[in-house]
């Protein structure tokens, strides 16, 4: 009997602790905590980083930035209340609101080329894949599954054409996988899509824009309730600093490029070259939700579909 | 056997004594509202995940596809380092090369290979069989081998004596006498292996019909559905103690409890 | 008239260590009567061991000639079969019926099931152990291992048995049961047995003849014959003379 009293009092403890360390909201009102991803698409978020584009306007702000693998990771970490405000595509972002999180769009951040990229001679189409071929995205439920969706519903006949095929596999180990020979085609964003298109045969089977059919954001931010409640002052730094870098890169793409060579660790000419590829437009604007979110109601990847765009953005 | 019978009671009652707490102490908190159901879903609908997964059949797929691939990898990786612990035993100067091997590759992640392996072998079942064997591979030789040099003189010598070749003494006298350390080797094996092949498949799913629980969890993760999540977590706790608690234990009961000791 | 089963002459052997080689045996010569019992008697590390070793075609000798037979020994075979001391000589891993049973498929392939089965029942029997066919190793007293290692070794029908000190570690009861067993199936059986022992009453006890092994001349054996009559004990008239003998000359 004495086991189970003891028992008893450390489960309670366990209970206690999980509860103070769950519960609790870790940060205070002066700081916030954002997360990007690896990629030039999130190159603002650099520059506000980098000028200081925050703490310009919340003098006495602390701003930690966080670099996560993916959006899965991003958005429980803002379930936890451990970030603030998360960039990520679209898609992964739905599914989140659609599980019932507390959370809604702030901003756009960029559109980008994207696209599902061979090296095969004989893959010209999505008709010619055999049902040995491998297609690499990042994973199931991100963008680039979404929008490979969209090509095989219009070319194929059937959203889930291609899903047997696919695998998936972070983008710098897929570009590994699409050099050596061991999957077919790769569906990326840039700057692995300009690499893998530099390479000799390389040509695209579907980009991003066609499976779409219009042009739509890549990447936007999320805040969560929290942080849009009780942070307003922050809220709108940070919007306001991701508006200021957006314009900046726009207006300055040499000094931008300059900027990002330390951060990517890139030649500057050649960041150059890919801020202003065609296709690549840094823009607040949040374009395309409306059809996302109708596909992947329509496609069962989320049940409800939003009634309004308020649902969806805080502003 | 009476005794042994009631060790084994004794740790289940144990066992679910601490699950069945942690469980109501899990309930407790849900039910107080201050934690995201994304985070900590309830136990309902946790079980009723795992009661639709399981009549679907899903749940027993993809458990079933990651213990193949195990018990797959897991073969190949025995024989391979029987291959090689055989071949050290025989040889001084193979037995350098191999110890080096061992040394080199032992300490290796399997899941710091996967990058080399994706670009060898691709992305299919091979790679992670690739890695499954790795996993094995070494634990095994190294147990098979301080096996094969705990073998007494006087063992080999009643082999001799029957007239056993030296490959007859390798399979009726030195793996039967090493069996206590080819278990211990299987265990480390066995907790590497499984180890290493979730977390593959939780690096490079495969969405067609051949993904393992990892991939199970994975995708449930990436689309939020945290209860699904914790169900397959849950599978992974079930076979973990299944094959720890009661497979090795049985084995172990089998044999080495009724030949007394390590020989 | 002799028939001599083991022709010994001139056999040497040497240790090979870091340091050079020791010489254990030099010019040793031996012969073993076909059906007799054979005893060596010396002390422990004189190389009676490594002599026996060398019969059951474990080690090398590396000069004079060894003839069993009339033919050259070359490797181990299940025609010399070797008891040793230590009680862990049955496979732990296999029950006392399976240790039989194991080297008898050898050496009688063309035997069915049944015949072998009869042949190992029948060798347990003769030792007592029909009740503890089942059992481990593990699960067995000293003097039952020793006689299973007995019935294990008969059941094959060497024409020789090699017995290295196979009683030294039992206690004096045991012992003198299981040595009354040995010279039952001595009795019964074919075997010709070559006995190596320290113990002087048990060599006069069991041996038709007796060698003692010199140590301080590399193995050199002296052959001495045992007068006495059969069934012996150690109260019968001329034991104990012939024990004070030996013991003066193994002194």
């Amino acid at each position: 009997m004495n086991r189970m009293k003891d028992m008893t009092k450390v489960l309670l403890l366990i209970m206690v602790s999980l509860m103070l360390m769950i519960g609790c909201t870790r940060d205070t009102e002066g700081s916030v905590t954002i997360a990007d991803q690896y990629g030039l698409a999130y190159a603002p978020l650099q520059i506000a980083k980098l000028q200081q584009l925050i703490e310009k306007r919340v003098p006495d702000a602390q701003v930690n930035w966080v670099q996560m693998a993916n959006t899965a990771a991003i958005r429980e970490a803002m379930v936890s209340g451990r970030v603030d405000v998360g960039f990520g595509a679209i898609p992964p972002f739905l599914i989140g609101w659609d599980h019932g999180m507390d959370w809604k769009i702030a901003t756009g951040l960029s559109r980008s080329p994207l696209g599902l990229v061979t090296l095969d001679p004989e893959l010209q189409s999505l008709r010619d894949f055999s049902a040995e071929d491998r297609i690499a995205l990042p994973q199931p439920g991100s963008i680039q599954h979404m929008l490979l969706s969209m090509a095989a519903e219009e070319q194929l006949g059937s959203a889930d054409a291609l899903d047997t095929r696919i695998i998936t596999l972070s983008h710098p180990d897929g570009v590994s996988a699409l050099l050596s020979g061991s999957i077919q085609a790769h569906f990326t964003s840039p700057p692995y899509l300009f690499t893998e298109l530099e390479q000799p045969g390389a040509h695209m089977l579907v980009s991003g824009t066609e499976a779409f059919g219009e042009p739509f954001s890549f990447i936007v931010g999320y805040a969560s309730r929290a942080c849009y409640d009780s942070k307003q002052k922050l809220y709108r730094a940070c919007i306001e600093a991701v508006q200021e870098a957006v314009t900046f890169i726009e207006e300055h793409p040499g000094e931008a490029a300059q900027l990002l060579s330390q951060v990517y660790e890139m030649d500057q000419e050649l960041i150059l070259k890919y801020l202003t590829a065609e296709g690549m437009v840094y823009d607040t604007q949040v374009l395309g939700i409306r059809k996302f979110s109708e596909f992947m109601h329509s496609r069962g990847y989320i049940e409800e579909e939003p009634r309004s765009l308020e649902e969806l953005f805080w502003d | 056997m009476g005794l042994d019978r009631r060790r084994r009671m004794s740790i289940i009652i144990t066992r679910a004594g601490w699950i069945l707490s942690t469980l109501l102490v899990w309930q407790l908190i849900v039910s107080t509202r201050r934690v995201s159901p994304l985070i900590l879903p309830s136990l309902q609908a946790i079980g009723s995940s795992f009661w639709s997964s399981l009549i679907t059949g899903d749940l027993v797929r993809y458990a079933g596809v990651s213990i193949s691939l195990v018990l797959a990898g897991g073969l190949i990786g025995t024989l391979l380092a029987a291959v090689l612990a055989v071949a050290a035993y025989q040889s001084k100067f193979l037995a350098g090369g191999i110890d080096t091997l061992t040394a080199v590759a032992h300490p290796l992640p399997g899941i710091a290979l996967l990058p080399l392996v994706i670009l060898w072998s691709g992305t299919g079942i091979t790679s992670v069989l690739v890695i499954i064997v790795h996993s094995v591979i070494w634990p095994m030789t190294i147990n098979l081998r301080s096996g094969f040099s705990s073998v007494h003189q006087r063992y080999i010598d009643v082999g001799r004596n029957y007239g056993f070749s030296r490959l007859g003494i390798m399979l009726h006298i030195m793996i039967p006498a090493s069996w206590s350390y080819m278990l211990a080797g299987l265990r480390i094996a066995w907790a590497r292996s499984w180890r290493a092949v979730i977390s593959a498949e939780m690096i490079f799913g495969v969405m067609g019909a051949s993904g393992g629980l990892g991939w199970y969890i994975f995708q449930r993760r990436v689309f939020m559905d945290t209860a699904g999540m914790y169900a397959g977590i849950a599978v992974l706790i079930m076979i973990g103690l299944v094959i720890e608690d009661h497979l090795f234990r049985l084995l172990e009961h089998k044999t080495i409890s009724r030949w007394g000791g390590r020989q | 008239m002799s028939d001599t089963l083991v022709s010994m002459k001139g056999l040497d052997f040497s240790y090979r260590t870091p340091d050079g080689s020791i010489r254990v045996l030099d010019q040793v010569d031996l012969n073993v009567e076909r059906g007799e019992f054979t005893c060596i008697l010396g002390r422990s590390g004189c190389g009676k061991s490594t002599l026996l070793r060398i019969l059951a075609g474990f080690e090398q000798h590396s000069g004079g000639s060894l003839l069993i037979d009339g033919t050259p020994l070359t490797a181990p075979s299940m025609e010399r079969i070797m008891i040793f001391q230590e009680f862990d000589q049955l496979l732990p891993w296999k029950s006392v019926r399976e240790n039989l049973l194991f080297p008898l498929r050898k050496r009688f392939p063309d035997e069915s099931a049944a015949q072998l089965h009869e042949r190992s029942e029948q060798a347990l029997a003769l030792t007592g152990l029909s009740q503890a066919a089942g059992l481990y190793p593990r699960q067995l007293s000293g003097g039952m291992k020793q006689r299973a290692a007995l019935a294990r070794a008969l059941a094959l029908e060497p024409k020789l048995l090699l017995m290295d000190e196979p009683f030294a570690s039992l206690d004096l009861k045991t012992r003198d049961s299981l040595q009354q067993l040995l010279l039952r199936l001595w009795r019964e059986s074919a075997a010709t047995m070559l006995f190596v022992t320290h113990d002087i009453q048990e060599a006069i006890l069991l041996s038709d003849r007796l060698y003692i092994m010199d140590e301080r001349e590399q193995g050199r054996l002296t052959c001495y014959e045992n007068p006495l009559r059969r069934p012996r004990s150690h109260s019968m008239e001329g034991f104990k003379s012939f024990a004070l003998r030996i013991a003066r000359a193994f002194d």
